[in-house]
């Protein structure tokens, strides 16, 4: 989740004007996005929370843009210029197999002080979280255009050859130290792992400015209070989405009284880069948003809700809807998100809500109504249902079974983030051999069942879920015989013939256990719980159990 | 309580006889009394108690008797004083002793040799034994004989006590703590035994086979039972709330017309996510969401090269390219996250079988209440897994407005009247819209269903050029707020209390009226 803090006095600011705070708040839900909390001083602050496909609004500045265009406090189109420079950033070939793409411009004309300072690093810091994907994506430089001179060279070379020193560090170090002593550098080295060469971005004088996407120069790349004008690169693996964040944060800092201009990125092959700001001309059918959104607007009703989302309309012919998409909007992928849009404008919760009208016969699954039956009938015997988890672990699986884990018999949970398990069950008994344990406080017999799934690794691609019926009698008179008159009870009941063979499981009682067949395919085991099992399950009474797949079951019974 | 003249109806036979003995607190007054043994008018006695009738107070003293070898020398003699006998006044070689056997002799010239009752001396290879004169001068009374029977230890003189511990180390003696029981009348008890003096009447306890044979119940009356009393049940057959909300939740579904769909829990990350317009670097899909499997599953063919083009190029505007699309990362292997899979398996499934008959996808409506997993750290009210209700409706022409309709009706069913929906973001659906309902028990908009109408990106690929809206439910939250818990921990897995499955309330559909 992405979340912005800012304040009412900042908001207002944006808006250009004082609006009453819960007209603000209003808009802010009403647009799509969430207030999660609120400071409780004269100047409030604002917990908001951002759906994860709004880039514009990582910062203060964007909501305050969107709050004023929703109130309808302006109507025309934000237009942003960015004036040619001819200055140059010429990447040469070594990036292309390290961090291939960059993206750069300049902004005049700031007054930088602690708090748009604070601001600019806040942005930042949010974009790189979120739609930079932790760096990955797309990694933010800022410089003080006064300590660069152009042309800019984007290259990477050997670790052992790029030598400056890191922001906030006492001396100049190698690009492979940088990874190993400083902080921030240790904390993004897994980006560049492995690789021969580090990207990094020289000036005409050769200074390092930076190592992409770890960390500025403090020489070069630091920006101060007082600074005003700044130099921006965006480095990553796609153009269009460095182009999209350059968008976001220069119409930002434009918004905070900065004058964008360009700088020519020129790729080796001919592939050049120079932002715009120009916004995007499209056309919407009022129809197809009518329709969409279940409303019924003239083309001249929707214009006002277009030029609420901040849409500039340029004509209206019929339906059809020339519209002005700013150029920060990386969201708008098609149509419906326009509709989207005028529906948010218009209010959810003005639409008026319609009953879908598809005329259709309800059915259920044969299968789903057979595991029905099963949990009836074993409900009728007197068994009380559990619903234990599938996620496991060998321990309980295999050791506690006293059976020998197999790599191939299950399968594993490489990085579950719950110490507890490592795998995925291949058997309920185990399971609810645990919720007897935990409930031997409890009163006595315990009968209880679990009709739940199991994963098995015997599927024709691959690991598949079968359903299984597990059964256990817990009791200081649990024997073979009440067990095998519950599977014959449950087998008659449900009409299934089986007949049962020997077996010799080794976490249940020789002599004392079977295998249970169906149509002559093995469908599962009944017998008594070996001692040592019940042993290692901590449990004091002696245990009868059974388990039956109802998958294979229904297989082999079910007529084709 | 009821009145004394209503007791005399309900009393036990049991209850009577002793009612009717005591009096002077003694237990062996009322066995004799009423010719009950010990364990009958103890019974009967607590049952008076319950009824606050009389009151039996317990008290305990250690009291001491013979062991089961000590009962033996109290008829043999103790082995040392057996020696002292045979030795009289006169020397005895060892090996000549015949009064004590071969286990008993070293213990007992020990005994003797320490309390300085015998002489032993060497005489080359024999040991010769006799008495002292202390020894000559021993009582030839058994000191055994004062525990003959049991006694007490307030009956015991200080000797006897020592005595006592000696013969405990020697295993001669054992100890025992003696339980005895004096039952005392409350008023009340007192009133109910006058009451059933004046007038007894004869009742008959429990109507048996023999009763009913030879007519013995007609002209009398029966003796009343406490009919208020609560009797627990252990042996209960009874589904699990989870499995009955998710029926709930079915019923639901098909009463609104609704056709069941199932699919695969282990899962490619192409039906998880890539068929959904998810990009492969959205942070949804990493590691700390999703249980990612070992191996990767087979794709299909003609499927993967419709959706790299789709993840590569979108359908209509360039400036808003998605991203690289990896084969390799849409075939691995996961546990299903959310079961929109399935929806997008089936969409796929009965558009394909229309299709081959040269036909578009028929309109319908489907629901799948599905196991998913996420791989979070579990706590209150996260578990890494989860039941789902998840549905779709196609159709044509369906808008926004219709989503919103089917929700309204769907909660109402759930005794849900008011709703408030709200915009959100689903990389899938747009529109994406949560229903918010409100509690008024907790006075607070709580957000249940997520909902939208799916991408056209989503569909394209599948050749479905019709309206689909679609929306998920946390059935296991649900199931939390019809049962009134707070933590998932208490109703789901191997924690949840068998006592209250068993005697928990019946859910009903309300999640409001709880």
């Amino acid at each position: 989740m992405v979340y912005v803090y800012s304040r009412i006095s900042q908001l207002n600011r944006g808006i250009g004007r004082k609006v009453p705070i819960d007209q603000i708040k209003n808009a802010i839900i009403d647009m799509g996005m969430d207030i999660k909390g609120q400071s409780a001083d004269a100047d409030p602050e604002l917990k908001i929370e951002l759906t994860a496909e709004k880039i514009d609004l990582v910062s203060g500045v964007g909501i305050a843009r969107a709050i004023k265009y929703y109130l309808g406090l302006e109507t025309n189109v934000p237009q942003y210029s960015v004036k040619k420079t001819g200055l140059k950033l010429i990447v040469e070939k070594p990036a292309a197999d390290v961090r291939p793409k960059i993206a750069a411009a300049i902004v005049r004309g700031m007054k930088i002080n602690g708090e748009v300072l604070k601001e600019i690093i806040d942005v930042q810091e949010k974009i790189h979280d979120s739609f930079g994907r932790d760096r990955k994506k797309a990694a933010i430089g800022i410089y003080p255009l006064s300590k660069i001179k152009f042309p800019l060279k984007y290259t990477a070379e050997p670790p052992d050859k790029i030598m400056f020193r890191p922001l906030d560090h006492p001396e100049e170090i190698s690009g492979s130290e940088i990874l190993k002593v400083h902080e921030t550098g240790k904390k993004y080295a897994h980006l560049l792992e492995g690789l021969k060469r580090y990207p990094v971005l020289r000036d005409a004088n050769d200074e390092v400015l930076s190592m992409p996407p770890i960390i500025n120069s403090e020489d070069v790349g630091k920006v101060e209070e007082g600074d005003s004008d700044l130099f921006i690169e965006c480095t990553g693996h796609n153009l269009t989405h460095l182009d999209n964040v350059m968008k976001v944060l220069v119409t930002t800092l434009i918004e905070l009284g900065a004058k964008a201009e360009s700088v020519k990125v020129e790729y080796p092959g001919g592939e050049s880069y120079e932002l715009s700001l120009d916004n995007y001309e499209d056309e919407i059918d009022c129809e197809f948003v009518n329709k969409w959104i279940g409303i019924k607007l003239k083309p001249q009703e929707m214009v006002p809700l277009l030029n609420k989302m901040m849409y500039g309309v340029k004509s209206v012919k019929g339906n059809k809807i020339k519209l002005e998409i700013p150029c920060f909007r990386s969201d708008v992928w098609h149509d419906v998100d326009i509709a989207d849009d005028v529906a948010r404008a218009y209010g959810y919760n003005n639409i008026k809500p319609t009953f879908p009208q598809i005329a259709s016969t309800a059915s259920q699954l044969e299968f789903s109504l057979f595991r029905e039956r099963v949990s009836e009938s074993m409900v009728s015997l007197g068994f009380l249902e559990l619903y234990t988890y599938m996620l496991a672990s060998t321990e309980t699986q295999y050791d506690k079974m006293c059976l020998k884990a197999k790599e191939d018999d299950y399968v594993r949970l490489p990085d579950s983030a719950d110490m507890g398990t490592n795998m995925v069950r291949t058997m309920i008994l185990p399971e609810n051999l645990t919720a007897l344990n935990i409930n031997r406080k409890n009163k006595y017999p315990q009968k209880v069942f679990e009709n739940g799934f199991i994963v098995s690794t015997n599927g024709k691609d691959g690991p598949v879920n079968d359903a299984c019926l597990s059964v256990s009698i817990a009791d200081g008179r649990a024997n073979y015989t009440k067990i095998k008159g519950v599977l014959d009870a449950l087998m008659s009941m449900n009409g299934i013939s089986f007949e049962v063979r020997k077996s010799s499981h080794p976490f249940l009682i020789e002599g004392r256990q079977a295998d249970v067949y169906v149509n002559g395919k093995n469908a599962g085991y009944i017998g008594e719980l070996h001692p040592q099992v019940i042993e290692n399950f901590g449990l004091l009474v002696p245990v009868a159990c059974l388990e039956i797949n109802l998958d294979t079951i229904w297989a082999m019974t079910s007529e084709k | 309580m009821p009145s004394s003249k209503d007791l005399v109806y309900s009393l036990h036979p049991l209850e009577k006889k002793v009612l009717i003995s005591a009096g002077t607190g003694s237990m062996a007054d009322v066995m004799a009394g009423s010719g009950l043994g010990e364990a009958e008018v103890l019974t009967g006695a607590q049952m008076l108690q319950q009824r606050g009738l009389a009151r039996v107070n317990h008290s305990g003293e250690l009291c001491f008797s013979l062991s089961e070898l000590g009962k033996k020398y109290l008829k043999d003699g103790l082995p040392e004083y057996r020696l002292l006998d045979e030795l009289g006044s006169g020397e005895k070689k060892l090996a000549e002793i015949k009064s004590v056997s071969k286990e008993e002799i070293s213990p007992a010239l020990g005994q003797l040799r320490k309390n300085n009752l015998i002489n032993v001396r060497k005489d080359g290879n024999d040991l010769l034994i006799s008495a002292t004169s202390a020894g000559k001068s021993v009582s030839s009374k058994n000191p055994l004989a004062f525990l003959t029977a049991e006694v007490p230890a307030s009956k015991l003189t200080q000797e006897q006590k020592n005595l006592v511990a000696q013969f405990k180390a020697r295993g001669l003696a054992r100890e025992n703590l003696k339980k005895s029981y004096s039952l005392e009348l409350t008023k009340d008890g007192i009133a109910a035994k006058s009451e059933l003096k004046k007038k007894d009447v004869e009742l008959i306890d429990e109507l048996t086979e023999d009763v009913l044979k030879n007519k013995s119940w007609k002209n009398k009356a029966f003796r009343h039972y406490d009919v208020g009393i609560s009797v627990p049940v252990n042996e209960v057959g009874r589904r699990h709330p989870v499995m009955e909300s998710n029926n709930v939740i079915r019923d639901v579904f098909l009463e609104m017309g609704f056709r069941e769909m199932s699919g695969p829990i282990v899962e490619s990350a192409m039906w998880n996510m890539d068929v959904m317009w998810i990009p492969q670097d959205h942070p949804a899909r990493d590691e700390q969401d999703t249980f990612y499997l070992d191996g990767h599953s087979k794709l299909d063919k003609k499927l993967v090269e419709k959706e790299r083009a789709m993840h590569e190029n979108g359908i209509k505007r360039t400036h808003t390219h998605k991203g690289d699309w990896s084969e390799e990362v849409a075939s691995r292997r996961l546990l299903r996250t959310h079961s929109t899979a399935t929806s997008f398996r089936t969409l796929y499934r009965l558009s394909e079988e229309a299709k081959k008959n040269g036909k578009e996808i028929e309109n319908g409506k489907y629901f799948y209440v599905a196991h998913n997993f996420r791989n979070e750290k579990v706590d209150a009210t996260h578990l890494s897994e989860f039941f789902q209700a998840e549905g779709f409706i196609i159709g044509d022409g369906l808008s926004l407005a219709d989503l919103m309709g089917f929700v309204k009706e769907y909660y109402s069913k759930l005794g849900i009247d008011k709703i408030m929906f709200k915009p959100t973001y689903n990389p899938y659906t747009e529109p994406s819209m949560e229903a918010h309902y409100y509690d008024k028990k907790l006075d607070k908009w709580y957000a249940l269903i997520n909902s939208g109408i799916f991408r056209p990106e989503t569909l394209e690929p599948f050749g479905i050029h019709k309206t689909i809206l679609a929306w998920g439910m946390g059935a296991s939250r649900m199931a939390t707020l019809l049962t009134g818990k707070t933590s998932m921990r208490e109703i789901t897995g191997p924690t949840c209390d068998f006592g209250w499955l068993k005697t928990r309330p019946n859910l009903t559909r309300s999640i409001t009226k709880r």
